[in-house]
């Protein structure tokens, strides 16, 4: 596109008339996404057609946020802050997103930030990419159905969170990219203790850790949670959730076990707590209780207390669901 | 298997859309789950399951089928297997119930009667013995056993989801036991969202099942001659045995007061159900009413054969008698706290 011999030729035209072209139709492009602190439920589920499908209830955690920028170029780089290599998900996601526009000829500057506490395992991968699609739309001035966000996602991670449906619960195939039922409402009003139950703060690679391999009375054991889930929703009642949260906890705890499990489950029934909930495939656990129950001051700054004797000083509260 | 409980929707087959009970409100915290023939639930999952193994093994789905029932298990595998195209072998006691067979004829199983009937010690043994010879015959054949085979239990997953789905906070399950299937499975399900609700099983006077004398099982579906090995005693916090006369009379109550033509295992269930919804009344109850009367020679409504068979009744009590033990002498419906203790327990 450039002319390399020094004159004004047709290429030095046709890149000016490239650049008035992404200048009129493009801009910097904005997307943010919540961070989420692990999952509801996660396990294996049956889709439509009869077959399983592994699929997750993601809990969103509105404290903190991804924020991306994107500023499109014409050259088919892309250049990404703070580096490539931290963040080589959301940058497969951004060439994933220009190809879905139809710009793969294009590239970028991607800026990514985070305001989750470093280490907490709460800001996910998902988190970037799915700030990185919406900015890159945005760019664009496109805006990105949520199932086109969530197939994107999938690729650009193998596995990921449902954080890109922003309105009613779903359960999602976060190894396949669909969605396996859309809940007729949003999670209901809860609220969370959440805290990390790795001291190193390290985080789980997703990605390291095998998927969990389920027996057939593994798989069997999911519908139940599912049924009470789904009247849970529908009937916005946060002690049907808390109760699917815990039991799903305790399925998991096969797989990637959290330490101190059954104190931590004698101390929500203690401070009367609606239930446990634990991040699936990381270190993060949160005591969940009833919003609109007007003990719940008193019961979460018991709680507080507890977690403290446990060995858990730090925590941070969150609301979840229609408030 | 997805299929199970889909909401309406076209039907694969006969089999599919037989699944999902009828959910009836009987009393404002009491309600029914009414299925025209439970056992299809354990008879698919159980064909499903093999068939996915065989899958995974890189195997053929395994074929023929045999197993021992005289009851309607065998009647629900009989629809499975016309469904699927299984060849079927069903053996039976001398017992069998005569349009049982010639239903389970219809839809193309094989019938070995046998000379004993089904509750005597001699038919356990010799049915073993065919199965035994039959699978030497048959290398490939598949006997699901289902008294014995935890996927009975297991296959009630889909009726927990859509009891929890449907009603949410249920606290007391109550159902007839006879292989140990549907009300372990459901209630152990439905328990991992639900820890503290209440299973009430339902036996015959005349079963083995918690501890009493084996004699002649009249009611099908309400009890067992011998100990399944799905029986799990320690899922249940209450049991209630009654007699035979009972159940029918019951069932032919629960037709008249509410239309719902059902057997005697259902009108056993509605019988301590009603009983039991009545005492506690904060208390959401669920019942499950395993199948329809129409499946037999309908011998409910014929009284000259039920006097003949000294159990013809024209009322049950209005309460049961609490019992202190299990073995303790009845004569007519009374129950025991259960208190999830295991059957030997008892014994000391």
């Amino acid at each position: 596109m450039t002319g390399e011999n020094g004159k004004l030729g047709d290429d030095d035209l046709d890149q000016d008339q490239a650049i008035e072209e992404l200048l009129m139709t493009t801009s910097l492009g904005v997307g943010t996404c919540p961070a989420h602190h692990g999952e509801i439920v996660q396990g294996m589920f049956y889709a439509d057609d009869g077959s399983n499908v592994r699929g997750l209830v993601t809990l969103p955690c509105h404290l903190f946020s991804t924020t991306a920028k994107f500023l499109p170029t014409p050259q088919p780089d892309l250049l990404v802050f703070p580096s490539k290599r931290a963040k080589r998900k959301a940058a497969r996601a951004a060439e994933l997103t220009l190809t879905y526009l139809g710009k793969s000829e294009q590239g970028g500057l991607l800026f990514l930030g985070s305001d989750s506490p470093e280490g907490w395992g709460l800001g996910s991968s998902t988190s970037d990419v799915v700030a990185t699609i919406r900015a890159v739309a945005n760019a664009f001035h496109k805006i990105i159905p949520d199932n086109v966000v969530a197939d994107i996602s999938v690729r650009a991670e193998v596995a990921s969170d449902s954080l890109m449906f922003s309105d009613d619960a779903v359960l999602f195939a976060h190894r396949d990219g669909f969605v396996i039922e859309v809940f007729d409402k949003a999670l209901p009003p809860l609220l969370v203790l959440g805290f990390d139950t790795d001291p190193t703060h390290t985080g789980v690679d997703t990605l390291l850790h095998p998927p969990a391999s389920y027996s057939w009375e593994q798989i069997e054991s999911f519908r139940p949670l599912r049924g009470l889930l789904k009247r849970g929703i529908s009937e916005q009642d946060p002690r049907m959730i808390g109760s699917v949260a815990t039991a799903s906890a305790k399925i998991n705890q096969q797989f990637l076990p959290k330490p101190r499990f059954p104190d931590l489950l004698q101390l929500a029934e203690q401070v009367g707590a609606v239930g446990i909930q634990v991040a699936h495939s990381g270190s993060v656990v949160g005591i969940l209780f009833d919003a609109n129950d007007s003990a719940t001051r008193r019961s979460m700054a018991r709680a507080v207390s507890a977690l403290r004797r446990l060995g858990f000083p730090a925590c941070h509260r969150f609301p979840v669901g229609a408030l | 298997m997805g299929h199970v409980m889909a909401p309406n929707r076209i039907f694969t087959d006969a089999l599919d859309a037989c699944l999902k009970p009828r959910l009836v409100e009987l009393e404002s915290n009491l309600i029914a789950a009414s299925f025209d023939l439970m056992k299809l639930i354990p008879a698919k999952f159980i064909l499903d399951q093999a068939k996915i193994m065989a899958k995974t093994n890189g195997h053929e789905t395994p074929r023929p089928i045999i197993e021992i029932s005289s009851g309607l298990f065998g009647l629900a595998l009989a629809i499975a297997c016309c469904v699927k195209g299984h060849r079927l072998t069903l053996v039976c006691g001398s017992d069998v119930n005569q349009a049982l067979v010639a239903r389970m004829t219809g839809l193309g199983a094989e019938i070995e009667k046998l000379e004993a009937p089904s509750f005597s010690p001699d038919f356990s043994r010799t049915s073993a013995d065919f199965i035994e010879e039959a699978r030497a015959n048959n290398p490939g054949a598949f006997y699901p056993s289902h008294n014995n085979n935890p996927q009975n239990p297991g296959s009630y997953s889909s009726l927990a989801e859509l009891l929890l789905e449907a009603i949410g906070n249920v606290d007391c399950l109550i159902g007839p036991v006879e292989t140990g299937g549907s009300l372990r499975g459901t209630g152990t399900y439905m328990r991992l969202v639900k820890p503290e609700l209440h299973i009430v099983a339902v036996d015959s006077l005349n079963s083995v099942l918690f501890g009493r004398r084996a004699g002649p099982l009249f009611v099908p579906g309400l009890g067992n001659a011998c100990m399944p090995m799905n029986l799990d005693h320690s899922v249940f916090d209450e049991v209630h045995w009654v007699s035979d006369g009972e159940a029918l009379c019951a069932a032919r109550t629960l037709e008249r007061e509410r239309a719902l033509e059902k057997g005697g295992s259902s009108g056993a269930a509605y019988m301590v159900a009603k009983w039991w919804a009545k005492n506690n009344p904060n208390k959401k109850v669920v019942v499950l009413l395993p199948a329809n009367d129409s499946h037999y020679s309908s011998p409910s409504q014929d009284i000259e054969t039920l006097r003949n068979l000294s159990i013809w009744t024209d009322k049950v009590p209005d309460a049961p008698v609490e019992l202190a033990r299990p073995e303790a002498q009845a004569p007519s419906w009374s129950y025991v706290l259960w208190q999830k203790k295991k059957l030997s327990s008892w014994s000391t």
